[in-house]
């Protein structure tokens, strides 16, 4: 009897036994003594062990990208390999509006004025390939890094080191990655409620970093803005003076288009001081009035040439998969407006003329930003769309009995190409309500998929093979759009 | 927060690692969020040289977890695979290291070395944590590998046998002779204290 329990007392103690076998150990234990003082020697030792590990002070590095994969541990540099020379735009390109300027916006925004300017300067640097793509100073390098990772653990080392916590804390520190790393490293929480300072702020710094940046670095487009954040909106008392802003009209309603309400043009975003807007460029403050237990999300989509775009579908997509997905259109004036219950929201824009954009710049939905709703608060997001690329894929998405299924996902990504394969940019878009979707892309080759919920991306692929390897690969001309694809998923 | 985000755990990392297996670089960078952290740990106790060298080996595991994605098959963990890797990586580095500096573990100085006496004779109150904290750093590489694998990054069993390459039964003495060496360490100490 008891070798079998002996046998398992090591898992016990790092609390990977499974719960059948954790209830047959507890069982035995309540009646063994020999059995718990041996269980206590493996606690102590796991106990040290997690000390040991959880005493080095480390601090991860910023993420590398992986390629010149030919020199291991050498970061891509201008005049790499072949390889890397080719790769080295679109690389740039995805790591300085994808990932760099949001992350370094993310956290610098909720943390005032310093912060603020600070990340104008990151932002702009980012722009510059060589900077965006390799290794950076060490400074700024840290803010590129696993910091900005919301799932970083809040658990501290010393909570492993209370014995009456030890397994649940292990357990705790089993989920989440990396625990005992210092909590200076901790993001800061993007869309954690404005404080009072905050809103005084408001038309303020953390303001101008979400308009569209106008020097240099916007001519990449919209997503030159991936870090704007969800922001908190100011205290509609302070700003009323705006004459857009009764708090009872509905700004998608407005038939009235502010002359003055244009799209900043002349922000100077590299400044290191904080900029004062006057009240007038900014866009009508949400009404006053939210229902206390929904939040309230408004925002105006620009097209391309940054001019206010109207009858375009913002749709916010819920993660608490018990809520629904909502939908709004923007008005004349561009704005939008929904009422959204508390809960991270993701957000996109949909229109045939231009190519779905996922709230955080990107038609990548890897790169979207969840917005963080409150009940009671307003947040404001900004959608700058792209032009739809060239090449076109109609089709059809099924399920299983080859039923039409309206709203799942289809994306498609780019293969790569031996050596020289680039990084995977995703397309996305949703099918309508007879499962019909038409998917803009830039002439290639492509393998398409759907996932029935974009919650849980198990993506089919199209040529009916559950991984992407075993698909098939779509060309996708700009002379002619590629009609009839149908793609079935098994929810 | 990011897409893959929505998808955590076991399943999300092998998404991650198909993509990645299609050459998507935002899907290496979110592994690497995911598991950088855990990776450097295991990492900076597998070798001498300090956090920095850790760094510098968890970028070059990093960079092998890119080129082999394509040819991960999915028989174990993901993060079995991410620790398989950079053992194998830190093996390397460690056995060249202890060539090249003829490497001692630290040696247990008596004099230097404070004992409180256990209560019952064995290790589980909590007074003996320092003893034992002393006593775990004279275990072997391979024993220390195995703890903390097992105790701090939870895996089980046979990950443990996967990353390090051994049998799994191997796994199980090492933890049962760790034990065992503690054991005799802290009621060595016992006497030399009580002598004192």
């Amino acid at each position: 009897m008891h070798d079998p329990i002996l046998a398992h007392l090591p898992a016990y103690a790092a609390g990977t036994l499974g719960a059948t076998a954790r209830a047959t150990v507890d069982a035995h234990l309540a009646g063994c003594p020999a059995c718990r003082l041996e269980l206590a020697e493996w606690q102590a030792l796991a106990a040290a062990a997690r000390r040991q590990v959880a005493q080095r002070v480390l601090t991860v590095p910023a993420w590398v990208a992986p390629v010149g994969g030919d020199s291991p541990g050498v970061p891509l540099a201008a005049g790499g390999t072949g390889a890397a020379r080719r790769w080295f735009p679109l690389l740039a390109l995805l790591l300085a509006l994808g990932l760099a300027g949001r992350q370094v916006l993310r956290e610098a925004m909720p943390s005032g004025d310093a912060d603020a300017g600070e990340s104008r300067t990151a932002m702009s640097r980012s722009g510059e390939p060589a900077d965006g793509a390799g290794r950076g100073p060490g400074g700024r390098a840290r803010t590129l890094s696993p910091a900005g990772i919301p799932t970083k653990p809040t658990i501290s080392a010393n909570a492993a080191l209370d014995p009456a916590s030890e397994i649940s804390a292990l357990s705790a520190l089993r989920r989440r990655p990396g625990a005992a790393i210092p909590p200076a490293r901790q993001p800061l929480a993007p869309d954690a409620p404005p404080t009072a300072a905050d809103r005084a702020m408001v038309p303020g710094p953390a303001g101008t970093a979400a308009r569209p940046p106008t020097d240099g670095s916007t001519a990449t487009g919209p997503t030159a803005d991936p870090g704007a954040g969800p922001l908190a909106y100011g205290d509609p008392a302070t700003t009323r003076d705006h004459p857009g802003d009764d708090p009872t009209e509905d700004p998608k309603e407005d038939p009235t288009d502010d002359p003055r309400d244009e799209p900043a043009t002349t922000l100077p975003v590299s400044s290191q001081t904080p900029i004062a807007l006057p009240t007038d460029v900014w866009t009508p403050m949400p009404p006053a009035t939210a229902p206390p237990s929904q939040g309230i999300l408004t925002g105006r989509v620009h097209g391309p040439d940054g001019q206010p775009r109207a009858e375009i579908d913002v749709y916010a997509e819920p993660l608490d998969p018990a809520q629904g997905a909502r939908k709004a259109s923007t008005g004349s004036d561009g704005g939008y407006r929904l009422e959204l219950p508390p809960g991270r929201w993701l957000l996109h824009a949909e229109t045939a003329a231009y190519q779905l954009m996922w709230y955080g710049g990107s038609p990548n939905p890897l790169l979207a930003e969840p917005v963080e709703m409150a009940a009671g608060q307003s947040r404001r997001a900004d959608f700058y769309l792209e032009p739809s690329p060239p090449g076109l894929i109609r089709g059809q998405v099924l399920d299983a009995a080859g039923r039409p299924l309206a709203r799942a996902l289809v994306v498609a990504a780019y293969p790569p190409d031996g050596e020289d394969a680039g990084p995977r940019l995703v397309w996305s878009v949703f099918s309508g309500a007879d499962g019909g979707f038409s998917l803009s892309l830039p002439p290639g080759a492509w393998h398409l998929a759907a996932a029935a919920d974009w919650r849980q991306p198990r993506l089919a692929w199209w040529g009916g093979a559950g991984a992407w390897e075993q698909s098939d690969a779509l060309a996708v001309s700009a002379l002619a759009p590629v009609d009839g694809v149908r793609l079935t998923v098994d929810p | 927060m990011r897409f893959d985000e929505l998808l955590p755990g076991d399943d999300g990392d092998a998404l991650l690692v198909r993509r990645m297996a299609g050459g998507d670089l935002v899907a290496h960078r979110a592994l690497y969020d995911r598991h950088a952290a855990d990776l450097l740990r295991y990492l900076a106790g597998r070798v001498d040289g300090g956090p920095a060298l850790a760094e510098e080996l968890l970028q070059e595991v990093m960079v092998v977890v890119w080129r082999q994605a394509a040819a991960f098959r999915g028989n174990s963990r993901v993060r079995t695979w991410l620790f398989g890797i950079a053992h194998h990586r830190a093996a390397n580095l460690w056995r060249r290291q202890r060539l090249e500096s003829r490497h001692q573990g630290p040696a247990l100085d008596d004099e230097d070395h404070p004992f409180t006496v256990p209560a019952d004779g064995r290790f589980g109150g909590t007074d003996l944590r320092i003893d034992l904290d002393r006593a775990l750093l004279l275990l072997s590489w391979e024993q220390r590998a195995v703890l903390e694998l097992t105790f701090y990054h939870g895996l089980a069993e046979q990950e443990v046998a996967q990353v390090l390459d051994i049998a799994p039964g191997t796994v199980k003495s090492r933890l049962y002779r760790a034990k065992t060496a503690l054991r005799a360490q802290l009621e060595a100490d016992d006497k030399v204290a009580s002598h004192a």
